[in-house]
């Protein structure tokens, strides 16, 4: 048995730290759970590296030399603390978001898996037990219709990913496509299948499913907008992110972070504005014609397996990439805006390489 | 006591006069009554030692808001692992409701979940109705003979509820039987 000298810290408090000698072989769970580090009522703790990923089930040899403990980030342990109408508990985590979790009783204590569906009264979530089977027969949870196929992924607490692929069961799913609503987990042989319960969430009349919407964008595509790109003195070798500002069609310049060929002269040139800016970050632009080695600006897909991207030559039918994740590359970014290069895979096909988001890729950092 | 403010009322309890060192030194004459301005009351938990346990070794720490204000915590529940009973040392989750309201003494523990019906744990009494609660029947938690007196030796709050904590943890998860909370 060898033994490894790790680092662990508290996320919630980092000045908290103890340095402890494990065996190698053991997971990073064994390893917080013999070393007392696992909270003393029992409650969820998560190893994670510092980029928020779960270590848990990772082997000490191969975890990093400091590890965090807390929570992922949309992973939260909650009181069930008001009933809210329909199948609804609501509560309140420590900064103040409000969380709609389906199918618990106020007073339960549980562990929640935070979704991307947020409205005005707070932010979806759904339960999902740490003990046995994630997930039971008549469990609730609030998950998407499927944009495409009829699969659909739950929260996996093993590997803190959402990973786990369960059939989404609708009368008429085409109608419902895109849809968040309550399903409910029904145990059917070999697998576990999520059913549609519209008489928890009913789907407005007017819900327009997501391949029509689809078509409207598509339809309305964006078209160019002009931009000015700040053009360094000496250019990196291979560098084709550059600051610049973009005109928003409201009128008014913001400053943008603007993707693809310098402008044969001078510094205006045209690009897709894809993402307007925000209070933190700058709007984001790809500039038409891609090419081999260069990064553009993508939102990554829920379900599909293609992205695409506006084709100067036919603005109504874009390009398709398919795409994927750069190896280590394992933050969850479903929905995010992320840097992707432009490759070729093994059939020397196009295809787009997710590398980071535009706050932490090295491309953006200038 | 030399550091208190002490005043001068009247048999009716009307204010007089501050008193002066002299007023303090003799003995009361008359109608007039040498009493202190303030007397301290017993205080909740404050919730900045409250949330450091929450963030660090209790996560399920909660407080109940009816009895807790910004920066005090009158009430709060947690989840503790326990066991069944002497005779059946299973683990199981206690839902525990601590009454905090006066915390520079021992405080009242009691079960909320599982049910009285469905506890056979030697050191939880038989349920009843308490002012904390009042809605609600729940069970007292027998915390052992000498708890008070050693909570009282605990100078800052963190410790009194590290203490505390620990304590609830050590009874659930070793029930005595000779206890006579549940069987009497």
């Amino acid at each position: 048995m060898s033994l490894r000298e790790v680092k662990f810290i508290l996320d919630s408090n980092e000045t908290l730290s103890t340095r402890v000698l494990v065996d190698e072989s053991s997971t990073v769970y064994e390893a917080m759970s013999q070393s007392g580090l696992l909270p003393r009522d029992g409650s969820l703790r998560y190893a994670m590296d510092k980029d928020g990923n779960s270590l848990n089930h990772q082997t000490i040899e191969n975890a990093p030399d400091t590890i965090h403990l807390g929570m992922l980030k949309r992973v939260e342990s909650i009181w069930g603390e008001t009933n809210l109408k329909g199948p609804f508990t609501g509560t309140e985590c420590l900064d103040g978001t409000k969380l709609l979790i389906p199918g618990i009783e106020v007073g339960d204590y549980i562990n929640v898996f935070i979704t991307r569906r947020k409205q005005k009264v707070g932010t979806y979530a759904y339960r999902f037990r740490t003990e046995g089977e994630p997930y039971q027969h008549g469990d609730l949870v609030f998950a998407q219709a499927p944009r495409k196929g009829n699969t659909v992924s739950l929260f996996n607490p093993q590997t803190g990913q959402e990973d786990i692929k369960v059939n989404y069961q609708c009368a008429d799913i085409e109608r419902i496509r895109g849809f968040w609503g309550c399903c409910e987990i029904r145990n059917a042989a070999p697998s576990k299948t999520l059913v549609f319960r519209p008489d928890l969430t009913p789907v407005p009349k007017n819900f327009t499913p997501f391949h029509l919407q689809l078509q409207k964008t598509k339809i309305n595509n964006r078209k160019p907008v002009p931009c000015k790109m700040k053009i360094p003195s000496v250019i990196k070798e291979n560098q084709s992110v550059f600051k610049g500002s973009v005109l928003q069609p409201s009128g008014g310049w913001q400053r943008a972070l603007i993707a693809g060929n310098t402008p044969k002269k001078g510094t205006s040139c045209e690009g897709v504005l894809v993402r307007f800016a925000r209070k933190n970050s700058p709007a984001l632009v790809n500039r038409p014609y891609y090419q081999d080695g260069h990064y553009v600006f993508v939102k990554v897909p829920e379900s599909e397996d293609c992205i695409q991207l506006y084709n100067i030559h036919h603005p109504n039918s874009p390009v398709e990439m398919p795409y994927a994740f750069q190896p280590g590359f394992s933050i969850d970014v479903k929905g995010q805006w992320v840097v992707a290069k432009i490759s070729r895979n093994a059939s020397n096909k196009r295809i787009l390489v997710v590398e980071g988001t535009p706050k932490n890729h090295h491309s953006c950092q200038i | 006591m030399s550091n208190e403010i002490y005043g001068i009322y009247d048999g009716n309890g009307s204010f007089l006069r501050i008193a002066t060192q002299a007023d303090r030194d003799r003995v009361s004459v008359g109608n007039e009554y040498l009493v202190p301005l303030q007397v301290r009351s017993g205080s909740s938990l404050s919730k900045a030692v409250f949330d450091s346990f929450k963030l660090t070794s209790y996560p399920s720490l909660n407080l109940i808001r009816d009895h807790s204000t910004k920066s005090t915590v009158g009430a709060f529940v947690v989840n503790l692992q326990g066991v069944v009973s002497s005779r059946d040392y299973t683990v199981m989750n206690y839902q525990i409701l601590i009454d905090s309201r006066s915390f520079a003494e021992a405080p009242q523990v009691y079960i909320l979940t599982p049910k009285c019906e469905n506890i056979l744990h030697e050191n939880i009494f038989e349920k009843g109705r308490y002012n904390v609660l009042p809605q609600r029947e729940i069970c007292g938690l027998c915390m052992g003979p000498g708890f008070s007196e050693q909570f009282a030796t605990y100078q800052s709050e963190k410790e009194k509820l590290g203490f505390l904590l620990h304590q609830i943890e050590d009874v659930l998860k070793n029930p005595n039987p000779e206890d006579r909370a549940r069987n009497r």
